[in-house]
């Protein structure tokens, strides 16, 4: 049946038929409706501090709270005002939304709470007037990352992993899962350390080979030593890659990843060594493949959070960077071009043409100054001089922006590392202390008793949405009912046993 | 059935507006309500108990249902159009005190013999009883009905024949000032 509050006054008019044979007197029904039309100040009493406004104020918006009958849900008879209890310093702002129709956000506030505020009132946070809603926007955007941050790192801890392929890929991204997991961590560093050591090992002369004169580095002198040690090592590193491939729940995505490129060009010189043979149209390439090998050292990445932030700050600080490089490479042409033509009729310059005053102008600007290209003439001295305090000023000013958002990026890692930690102590201290008072045991059984008491008064949530004085009326009709039989005079038993002569004599 | 029209004729709602103390406005949004949950035009005996069922969840209000069905249902057939429907509901929320007495002595009058006997009474306070439901258990020697039922014949029953007419449950209910006041309240909209 639709519309069940429309049938009330059918449903009230039979109740005529219980008031000749009613043992208790009726309860008065509740408040009439008040006259429509002429105008009258409402109280708002928010919390203990009173608010009063003109009913038309709060209609002019009939799909807000305060502006439609849902308020009447909240008004309290005695004192004949509505009570809300949540916080005055925010209803400040929601009451002169009303009155002057622009919604402003108030920087001392914290956003979470007063986008609660606005959600009870049944405000939307989209009418926050021009003024404020920057501010708005930047306040919720930073909420909103935090958030997130903590979720994430939530989120990983609560999720129960279920295939061994998921567990695999939990234990490879974050080490302190389990001890096999912390196992591999370490191996897999010790090996990227050991690999990257041997390749620098490998160039240091060790001395001639028995039977020899030549000085030889080490690894030509015990090159087979080498060769095992790099093959274990690149099969650790190729058996890690293919685990990581196959526990990827999404291996598309993982193969495009930075990290699994890393891998495969520290592994890839190996094998494409063993294809070609030693001879001399390729050992050059051969030996421009062997400094790949030095990208293992990238490896580290996965094993150092600092590492990843950084080329993640240089990531996210690529504009400025370019902006560096673009006005470096401007000084250095300008300045180049014009030492050039300053030091061009000295005889056996240095400065032979322009891109050779480049190598200068780049050594003067970083301050470095190697002095194997000097400027002889007066002009060049000059500009020379000129050059030298110019690259101080061009380089010193992008790195503060790089700096600051290293900085920022670094500390919101260890932020949300502190946060969790702290949250999880905090909860946990929290709930030692509430469970040891005395007023958390009758708490509970106050609300057993409340309960009861609910389901005796009436329905209490299920008709809970439509309007209110429906709800109070039809509670008033259960109540008459009640009277009618005396039911309630049972309850009144218990409490009241002081009174029970009176009630006796009732009936 | 054809669906009988969602608004009423200009001769249904002078007649309407003629014995009903409602006014054309509220005559019409009840007719779009009524025409809303029923639309064949009458409400079976079904309907009507399903309506009281939803606002007295707790107990069984089919019994009370059945009586107050009685009532509505004026010529007895089983069926109540919209006039019985918007009569009754006139006397009830806008009558005078004599013509609300009036519809309670026809509630309680089961046979329709202009009598209330003990026994017709009884029946109403127990369907009253059945409403409330089993919210609370009352200890079993308290047999409030009868006691209830014997103290009303008492007061109202002046000629002392076991049964009430009309004259004598209208002039009984008067004599109680607070049953005066409880049906005098005019009911809101």
């Amino acid at each position: 049946m639709a519309a069940v509050a429309a049938w009330l006054p059918f449903a009230r008019a039979a109740a005529i038929g219980w008031v000749p044979i009613a043992a208790n007197p009726m309860p008065a029904p509740p408040l009439q409706e008040r006259q429509k039309g002429e105008d009258e100040k409402l109280g708002i009493n928010v919390s203990g501090r009173r608010f009063e406004t003109w009913r038309n104020t709060l209609e002019k918006y009939p799909d807000t709270l305060l502006g439609s009958p849902e308020r009447d849900f909240f008004y309290d008879d005695e004192t004949k005002e509505y009570f809300f209890d949540r916080d005055p310093d925010i209803f400040r702002h929601i009451l002169n939304f009303y009155r002057t129709g622009k919604l402003h956000y108030p920087k001392s506030e914290c956003i979470s709470a007063y986008d609660e505020e606005l959600a009870f009132f049944g405000i939307m946070p989209d009418i926050i007037g021009d003024c404020c809603y920057e501010d708005y926007k930047d306040r919720k955007r930073e909420n909103a990352e935090r958030l997130m941050d903590d979720q994430v790192s939530e989120a990983g801890d609560t999720v129960q992993p279920m295939t061994l392929r998921e567990k695999m890929w939990r234990a490879f991204e974050d080490p302190h899962t389990s001890t096999l997991a912390l196992v591999f961590y370490y191996v897999t560093g010790f090996f990227i350390a050991v690999s990257v050591m041997a390749n620098v090992v490998e160039t240091v002369p060790c001395g001639p080979k028995p039977g020899k004169t030549e000085n030889l580095p080490c690894g030509e002198r015990y090159a087979l030593a080498f060769f095992c040690l790099d093959t274990a090592c690149v099969m650790i590193f190729t058996a890690e890659y293919l685990l990581r491939l196959f526990a990827a729940p999404n291996r598309c995505l993982f193969m495009r990843s930075v990290m699994s490129i890393i891998d495969v060009v520290a592994i890839l010189p190996y094998y494409i060594g063993l294809g070609i043979t030693d001879n001399d149209d390729v050992s050059g390439a051969f030996v421009t493949l062997r400094v790949f090998r030095v990208f293992r050292i990238f490896k580290f990445s996965r094993h150092s959070q600092g590492l990843r932030i950084l080329g993640y700050t240089l990531k996210s600080c690529a504009s400025e960077l370019g902006f560096l490089l673009f006005s470096l490479t401007m000084a250095i042409i300008i300045f180049a071009t014009v030492m050039f033509y300053a030091e061009k009729n000295v005889a056996s310059t240095k400065f032979t043409s322009i891109p050779a005053a480049f190598w200068y102008t780049i050594v003067t600007m970083t301050t470095l100054g190697y002095g194997d290209m000097v400027p002889d003439t007066w002009a060049g001295k000059i500009v020379g001089g000129i050059c030298s305090l110019s690259g101080v000023l061009v380089i010193a000013l992008p790195v503060p922006v790089i700096v600051s958002n290293f900085s920022r990026i670094y500390h919101q890692n260890q932020r949300a590392d502190k946060r969790k930690a702290q949250k999880q102590a905090r909860l946990a201290r929290i709930r030692i202390a509430k469970n040891a008072s005395g007023a958390h045991f009758i708490n509970k059984k106050k609300k057993e008793q409340d309960r009861e008491d609910k389901i005796k008064q009436g329905i209490d949530i299920e008709e809970e949405p439509k309007d209110s004085r429906f709800e109070s009326q039809h509670h008033h009709l259960l109540r008459c009912l009640e009277n009618t039989t005396g039911r309630d005079r049972h309850a009144r038993y218990i409490k009241v046993g002081e009174n029970m002569f009176n009630f006796a004599c009732l009936l | 059935m054809g669906k009988s029209g969602s608004k009423l004729t200009a001769g249904e709602m002078k007649e309407l507006q003629e014995c009903t103390y409602f006014d054309k406005k509220e005559l019409q949004q009840w007719h779009r309500d009524f025409m809303k949950d029923c639309p064949s035009g009458a409400l079976r005996k079904e309907e009507f108990t399903t309506i009281y069922k939803q606002f007295f969840p707790h107990g069984d209000p089919t019994k009370f249902a059945d009586f107050v069905f009685n009532v509505f249902d004026t010529n007895k057939d089983g069926y109540i159009t919209f006039k019985e429907f918007i009569c009754a509901l006139s006397i009830t929320s806008r009558g005078t005190l004599d013509e609300k007495l009036d519809w309670a002595f026809n509630l309680y009058d089961l046979d329709n013999d202009g009598y209330i006997t003990k026994q017709e009474m009884l029946n109403i306070v127990e369907a009253i009883y059945a409403m409330v439901g089993t919210m609370l258990e009352l200890p079993p020697d308290e047999d409030t009905p009868e006691k209830r039922v014997n103290k009303i014949f008492a007061q109202m029953d002046k000629n002392k024949d076991g049964k009430l007419t009309k004259e004598e449950f209208r002039e009984g209910s008067k004599c109680d000032p607070w049953i005066v006041q409880a049906l005098s309240l005019e009911i809101p909209q």
